[in-house]
């Protein structure tokens, strides 16, 4: 037990009680203090790879039920451990299963997987933390259900943390935070509680009416440090009876405009109601092995030429608007013919798109038309290559095409500066009103001066996005006080109302401290 | 570096399995062989459509010698390694996810 991590301001003598009473409440095989342990909790995609700043945990917790949560966050009271929270630990690009600073105490839910209730008849599914979308789709598969997932890119993800960190999938219910419905929820102090309906004994619309009664307080538990989500409720799409899946592309870098523009009237009167996704075409060439090293290799800058060359060759477009639609054939066809019709004065538009019809056979839907229809995968990952890692900067930007255009611009002077480039997208239109661009930076394990670069890029793109009011919906735990800190109106009001909260909820600081820029008063000189 | 050291220090040390050489090791091929559907076929399947098995086939030349079922040159050291390791953008994957005792069938499914 020598030279070991310890949480801030905890004495060995006392962090070894912690550890004792924590193997009685848990069992001694779910409570991990070893270093080769421990360091399966960094993050494989860390900026910090090989640096004293890469956060590890002082100890992990793996409980298997709600009853163990509470024993450990009482215990975590006592001995006042700051505790950290991850449910499948996959959340890559944002910080995995890593802590928000060193010595912390992770709370691991990956044992809590289990799916309590698929209900066909009202359309949804309530899941424990550790519940990935491959578990809920084999198990809806199993059971015969019609009903769909929506599913993010990588399927290892967490239901209910990908839904909590308002991620997004590619389906009509893609905004995943949209369908949440119904919270167990433990608190700073151990007590539980649950949201909506839940709050009524006897009720049997948990998960079917999302206000009940009152204040609606669920928001307050997502990107949040004020409880421990052990339950939640996610509503599923009843599989419809056909659906047109493919590309709408587009011949060259400034139509961005017009697509934008064509596309957002589309979304905003329900024509096109899935997670449309805008990439350029050079994301498809990624996937390649062969067109990969184009992007990948920096002594190998893209050559526009031979880029515009392999994707007319696969019949790709410079920007490629992934859409789909869904209902009846009829009402498919009826939708299809509308945007078309709505891109009839655009030249060079064309359509790379597949139609499908009950019963589904979704071994033979390609990697994008398996996202189309709710089918989990690893595939869109095949874009990395020999890449080792990425974080995501993932600003809100107005749903519009110059703002789009210029956004561009913007970056890709900056990525100039450091010998980089930018292209532009993706651009997921998760509400129909804005779009979410999920900009990749890579990340190198244990290359500090590639990763010191980096870190300066993202430093740099928080604040100057800021500047122009393009904020980050979500961020990497590195990042979570400068992104906080620009939302900066009326000296910080979001930020000090937060931390009242906080404050009030927490006195020991114990739950996830730091978690989006929110820290307690006992840490609060730590945010930078 | 320094933690893919100790993964290859903590395996020598465990010396957790020896590949097909026992009869623990045939009665915890099913086991393996489950773990691998759950955990890894999704890259690692055999099809080149499985973004682990179109990156390794870049080096090997072909699926059926980047696919780690049909692989003959698996070492249990080395997926010990990667699994708790990680490689690329593979990241590591912890004892909640995939423990010990699963590890060394899917170790042992895999070296058969």
């Amino acid at each position: 037990m020598n030279n070991r991590i310890l949480p801030e301001g905890l004495s060995l003598n006392d962090f070894e009680d912690a550890v004792k009473e924590l193997q009685a409440a848990i069992g001694k095989d779910w409570v991990y203090t070893e270093e080769t342990d421990l360091n399966l909790y960094r993050d494989p995609y860390s900026p910090f790879s090989g640096e004293p700043e890469d956060p590890v945990p002082s100890l992990v917790v793996a409980p298997k039920t709600r009853e163990e949560v509470q024993a450990v966050v009482r215990i975590a009271n006592r001995f006042k451990i700051p505790l950290w929270t991850v449910s499948t630990g996959k959340n890559l690009g944002y910080g995995g299963a890593a802590p928000r600073t060193r010595g912390m105490m992770t709370l691991d839910l990956k044992r809590m997987n289990r799916i309590i209730e698929v209900n066909e008849k009202h359309g949804y599914a309530l899941v424990e933390p550790g519940v990935s979308y491959f578990d809920l789709y084999r198990y809806i598969q199993e059971k015969g259900y019609k009903l769909w997932l929506d599913v993010p890119s990588p399927g290892w993800s967490s239901v209910l943390a990908n839904t909590l960190e308002h991620g997004a999938g590619y389906t009509p219910y893609g905004d995943h935070y949209a369908q949440q419905c119904g919270m167990e929820v433990v608190l700073p102090d151990g007590d539980v509680l649950r949201t909506g309906m839940g709050a009524m004994p006897n009720t049997e619309t948990w998960q079917q009416f999302r206000y009940g009664f009152g204040p609606h307080i669920d928001g307050l538990f997502s990107q949040s440090n004020l409880g421990i989500v052990t339950k939640l409720g996610i509503w599923l799409m009843p599989e419809p009876p056909a659906f047109r899946s493919g590309y709408i592309t587009f011949d060259k870098p400034e139509d961005i405009v017009l697509l934008i523009d064509t596309l957002r009237p589309l979304r905003q009167s329900g024509v096109v109601a899935n997670t449309a996704t805008i990439m350029t075409g050079m994301m498809d060439l990624m996937f390649e092995p062969k067109t990969q090293k184009l992007f990948h290799d920096p002594s190998l800058p893209p050559d526009p030429k031979l880029i515009m060359t392999l994707l007319k060759e696969r019949k790709l477009g410079y920007w490629n608007n992934r859409i789909a639609v869904y209902g009846t054939k009829k009402v498919v066809d009826a939708k299809w013919e509308e945007i078309q019709d709505a891109h009839a004065n655009i030249a060079g538009v064309g359509y790379l798109t597949d139609f499908f019809e009950t019963p589904y056979d979704h071994s033979t839907f390609d990697f994008r038309a398996k996202l189309h229809a709710g089918v989990p995968s690893m595939s869109e990952f095949a874009h990395m290559g020999k890449l080792q890692g990425h974080m995501f900067f993932s600003p809100s930007i107005p749903f519009d095409g110059e703002t789009v255009w210029e956004q561009i611009q913007f970056f890709d002077n900056i990525y100039r500066e450091y010998g980089m480039r930018y292209f532009g997208g993706p651009y997921i239109s998760t509400s129909n009103r804005t779009l979410i661009g999920t900009i990749g930076l890579p990340t190198f394990r244990g290359d500090r001066a590639k990763n010191a670069v980096i870190r300066q890029i993202m430093t740099r793109i928080i604040d100057e996005a800021a500047a122009k009011g393009w904020g980050e919906y979500r961020t990497p735990i590195y990042y979570m006080d400068q992104v906080m800190n620009t939302y900066s109106y009326n000296n910080y009001a979001l930020r000090r109302f937060h931390e009242t909260l906080k404050d009030a909820l927490d006195p020991n600081g114990i739950l996830s401290p730091g978690k989006s820029g929110i820290w307690p008063k006992s840490s609060r000189e730590m945010s930078v | 570096m320094k933690n893919l050291r100790s993964g290859f220090l903590l395996v020598l040390l465990l010396n957790i399995s020896n590949p097909g050489s026992s009869a623990f090791a045939e009665a915890s091929l099913p086991q393996g062989k489950g773990v691998f559907e759950k955990w890894c076929s999704t890259c690692h399947g055999n099809s080149v459509t499985k973004p682990g098995t179109a990156l390794i086939s870049v080096r090997t030349g072909s699926i059926e010698t980047a696919a780690l079922e049909t692989r003959a040159d698996l070492h249990p050291v080395m997926i010990e390694t990667v699994v708790r390791n990680g490689i690329g953008w593979m990241p590591t994957f912890r004892k909640t996810e995939i423990n010990d005792e699963e590890l060394s069938a899917l170790i042992d499914y895999l070296t058969q």
